[in-house]
């Protein structure tokens, strides 16, 4: 359930959203007038359809998100977004849907008022798109921000690794996919990607399956293959070309745009 | 250096390309060809271009990235004879082979090559390689077995069927429908065995084939494109004097273009080759790629 998430991920305040081909936020003001019409709002615990609580839990120095508030299953794809705040606190935060932040054929901008914070303070936008259908997972887009100002994450103590001792199993969010999703008419995957890639392959021995993805590319039947399906609308909703990392049907984060052997290296840890 | 003797070489026993069939292969031919099959036909993009100039530094960053056509192709086909086979018409299904299998392995992104004659890299075993059976194409394309055939039809028949599988592969896929890849040599990583016509192929091959086609195609038309083609990765097939072969390394300091020959050696293609044999030529973009990477034929 969300909260698991949220206190995993961090801070964030839950606002309802959509991509804008990179992390560009519009903002409106807190007292806009919402009426829900026909459109099926996820419901989260304790909300209305006009007003969102959302908990800021905790704090990431450099990303976070994942938020899993579905609740109810055939609602149609929806989009929420994350937005980061520079002084944002553990607390609870309240927020007023505006009329226009209805969701728009998935290219919508972002429109939820904050209330609980001042607009110049919004630093960057963090996404996630739950496809909330029966037979699918969630998926989950985190885009990586800056979020300067914020408290510094203070990881969790643990003891020193004891060689006798039995370690646990590797843990289930462990990158074990890694696809740079680009389109051709954009450019060709860059060298240092490439490379990158391949030696992600090598170094796994396997158990990493680091490609390539054309967007147009398809399988013997015409279709988007069942590998890529997940990572083409993650990141496509990120904006092409980008980096998805998965674990299994599990999107981790998504990197727009990398052009170096250290991105795709780095996000792959 | 690279031996003189193995720069622009004319195979005298080679007529798998003879010049009645090359005549038909213009670019214009090729182009019309793919798109009646069914394939994406694209002009070059000009983000492909680099000028000549630059041509040196994208080759050593090739070089450090391992991002050549020859580190994405895992083994040398031999349509020759010996091992039991004899000299084969094949070679414009074995020059599609290794740019088919380039164009595979380049999207899985691992680096596989550059192949070896008559070794295996055990690379390859750890990848998603998939080996083709040339004779799977070529047997349509010469149903006389005799008097080889067009870069054009080799494109057309795989373009729209696919390739089925080699009876050998880099690592065990499981494939349904499988074939000897030629009836010459053939070696570690290619199967040999009898002539066959496609009403003997296994039955049902067309569910396996399938996998295996390609998707979209860049058609050169310039000496520069082709170089740049390979700078970036992709083989380009040419055929050429009596003989179709895989371009997959510009060799910069020499000026000449290597390519893995199908009777296991390496050989190299002048300028004055390259600019002489551009209309014809093809290098496959893309290729219909698996729900999964481990099985892929389903």
């Amino acid at each position: 359930m969300p909260s698991r998430n949220i206190r995993r991920f961090a801070f964030a305040i839950l606002l309802f959203a959509a991509f804008v081909s990179g992390q560009e936020i519009s903002i409106v003001g807190p007292s806009s007038p919402v009426s829900p019409g026909s459109f099926e709002f996820v419901k989260v615990t304790g909300l209305s359809q006009t007003d969102l609580d959302a908990s800021v839990v905790g704090v990431v120095p450099d990303q976070g998100i994942m938020v899993m508030p579905a609740s109810k299953a055939g609602v149609q794809p929806i989009v929420f977004a994350l937005l980061v705040s520079k002084d944002a606190t553990p607390g609870k935060r309240s927020f007023t849907v505006s009329r226009n932040a209805w969701w728009k054929d998935f290219e919508a901008a972002v429109v939820l008022a904050q209330s609980g914070a001042k607009a110049e303070h919004a630093k960057a936008l963090l996404g996630l798109a739950a496809e909330w259908k029966p037979q699918y997972p969630i998926v989950a887009l985190s885009v990586p921000v800056e979020v300067g100002g914020v408290p510094p994450f203070v990881p969790p103590v643990v003891d020193p690794v004891d060689p006798n001792k039995p370690q646990p199993p590797p843990s289930p969010n462990k990158p074990n996919r890694l696809t740079y999703v680009y389109e051709k008419d954009q450019g060709n995957v860059p060298k240092p990607v490439a490379f990158a890639l391949q030696r992600l392959n090598v170094d796994s021995g396997g158990s990493v399956v680091a490609s390539e993805f054309e967007e147009d590319t398809v399988n013997a039947f015409g279709q988007v293959p069942a590998q890529y399906k997940l990572a083409l609308e993650a990141a496509r909703s990120a904006g092409l070309p980008a980096l998805v990392i998965q674990s299994g049907n599990v999107i981790i984060r998504v990197v727009k745009n990398p052009t170096t052997e250290a991105h795709v290296l780095e996000a792959a840890k | 250096m690279i031996n003189p003797a193995l720069i622009d070489v004319t195979l005298d026993d080679e007529s798998g390309y003879p010049p009645e069939v090359a005549a038909m292969d213009t670019t214009d031919q090729l182009r019309m060809a793919a798109a009646e099959a069914g394939a994406i036909v694209t002009d070059f993009p000009e983000h492909l271009w680099i000028e000549q100039r630059y041509w040196k530094d994208a080759a050593n960053e090739n070089d450090i990235n391992h991002t050549w056509p020859a580190d994405y192709i895992d083994r040398f086909t031999n349509q020759g004879a010996g091992n039991g086979g004899y000299g084969t018409h094949e070679c414009t299904a074995h020059g599609y082979s290794k740019n088919f299998e380039c164009a595979w392995n380049r999207q899985r992104r691992i680096a596989v090559g550059p192949p070896v004659p008559r070794q295996r890299n055990p690379a390859s075993a750890n990848s998603s390689s998939v080996w083709i059976s040339c004779l799977s194409l070529y047997a349509e394309a010469n149903s006389r077995q005799w008097g080889g055939a067009g870069v054009r039809q080799i494109l057309q028949i795989s373009t729209r069927r696919g390739a089925i599988p080699d009876k050998i592969q880099p690592r065990e896929y499981g494939f349904k429908h499988t074939l000897q890849g030629t009836c010459g040599a053939g070696g570690i990583n290619q199967s040999r065995g009898s002539w066959v016509s496609v009403s003997q192929f296994p039955e049902g091959w067309q569910e396996t084939a399938k996998h295996f086609r390609p998707l979209e195609y860049i058609f050169p038309d310039s000496y520069e494109q082709t170089v740049c083609l390979v700078l970036h990765g992709y083989a380009v097939t040419v055929g050429r004097d009596g003989h179709c072969v895989t371009y997959d390394r510009w060799m910069v300091d020499d000026g000449v273009m290597r390519y893995p020959d199908s009777y296991d050696v390496s050989r190299y293609d002048s300028v004055g080759r390259i600019k002489a044999t551009v209309g014809g030529s093809y290098s496959i973009a893309s290729t219909v790629i698996p729900d999964d990477w481990d099985k892929p034929a389903g």
